[in-house]
């Protein structure tokens, strides 16, 4: 039964029809989700006692970093799914987070860039973690470009899944660039092992951006796939009869 | 939850934060909004335009 639940919304015409019906719904959720969040963290904690006010950038640039990074480790996945098992709705969807990846990403560098203005003197700095986020920012543009450079989809799919999965080294470096390497970028503030060194009453709301921002980017993900659907579907009898 | 601000002028202001603070937030929204306008109107013409090109077939 869970083989045949997995085949049947494997298909882009029965995903394209569960996903019309969710999106909606889906992306009002945590559009207003992260509007509460981010609301919380703006207006209803206290200001940090070193970088004043800035700090509340948090809200906006660490969610965005966190989901720039999971775009590409979905990509990843939906690409091994496409070279072993050859299922097109995979590399669909994967083909459809690149946009969204692209524009997360230029959003975390813009963040963080205005976040350094007040806090450490410039909005640039060639460290580890920025450069390697800006090496993402430019990969998710390449994969764009390289799949609209082919004339044939097959062949065009096939490399955009070989290049990232040679891309996706670059996640545990971005993740580990503060560590590896002296960076102005302070090290992670939360991780696996450690208590977290943020106030609990700014470690809530920031938690609750995070996954906000993440159910309400994967709505557009959601979104882009269903054009993506579309428009490799086009000639088939079910799509002309939408 | 605790309010923290006094006023809309320190809200708006924030210790001269402000400016950085809400530049973020406009381009945060614009960048939503233009995402997901973006992909809704795309799905919109590519609707309307196999519904065209399947009719114009059929005639």
């Amino acid at each position: 039964m869970l083989k045949k639940f997995f085949h049947q919304f494997a298909s882009p015409k029965s995903y394209f029809r569960i996903a019309t019906k969710i999106q909606n719904p889906f992306l009002l959720i945590f559009v207003l989700l992260y509007v509460f969040a981010l609301a919380w963290g703006l207006l209803f904690t206290p200001e940090d006692y070193i970088q004043g006010n800035s700090y509340r950038i948090i809200f906006m640039h660490v969610p965005a970093s966190f989901v720039s990074q999971i775009l590409f480790l979905i990509m990843a996945f939906c690409s091994v799914i496409f070279l072993v098992w050859r299922l097109k709705l995979s590399i669909y969807v994967a083909k459809s987070i690149a946009p969204i990846g692209a524009a997360v990403t230029f959003f975390a560098l813009f963040s963080g860039s205005i976040w350094g203005i007040p806090t450490w003197g410039t909005w640039w700095q060639w460290d580890a973690r920025i450069t390697s986020t800006l090496i993402l920012l430019i990969m998710y543009l390449g994969l764009i470009s390289l799949h609209s450079s082919f004339n044939n989809y097959e062949k065009a799919d096939r490399f955009f899944a070989i290049i990232v999965l040679a891309g996706v080294i670059n996640i545990p470096i971005i993740k580990k660039s503060v560590d590896w390497w002296s960076t102005l970028h302070q090290s992670a503030s939360i991780t696996l092992t450690d208590a977290p060194s943020i106030d609990p009453l700014m470690l809530a709301p920031l938690f609750l951006s995070i996954f906000s921002f993440f159910g309400l980017i994967m709505g557009i993900v959601i979104l882009s796939s269903r054009y993506e659907i579309l428009l490799r579907e086009q000639s088939k009898s079910w799509v002309k009869s939408l | 939850m605790k309010f923290y601000f006094e006023s809309i002028n320190e809200i708006f202001f924030m210790g001269g934060h402000g400016i950085y603070v809400w530049i973020v937030v406009i381009v945060l929204f614009t960048t939503l909004l233009l995402l997901i306008l973006n992909f809704a109107l795309r799905i919109n013409r590519l609707v309307k335009e196999i519904k065209t090109f399947s009719q114009i077939k059929d005639n």
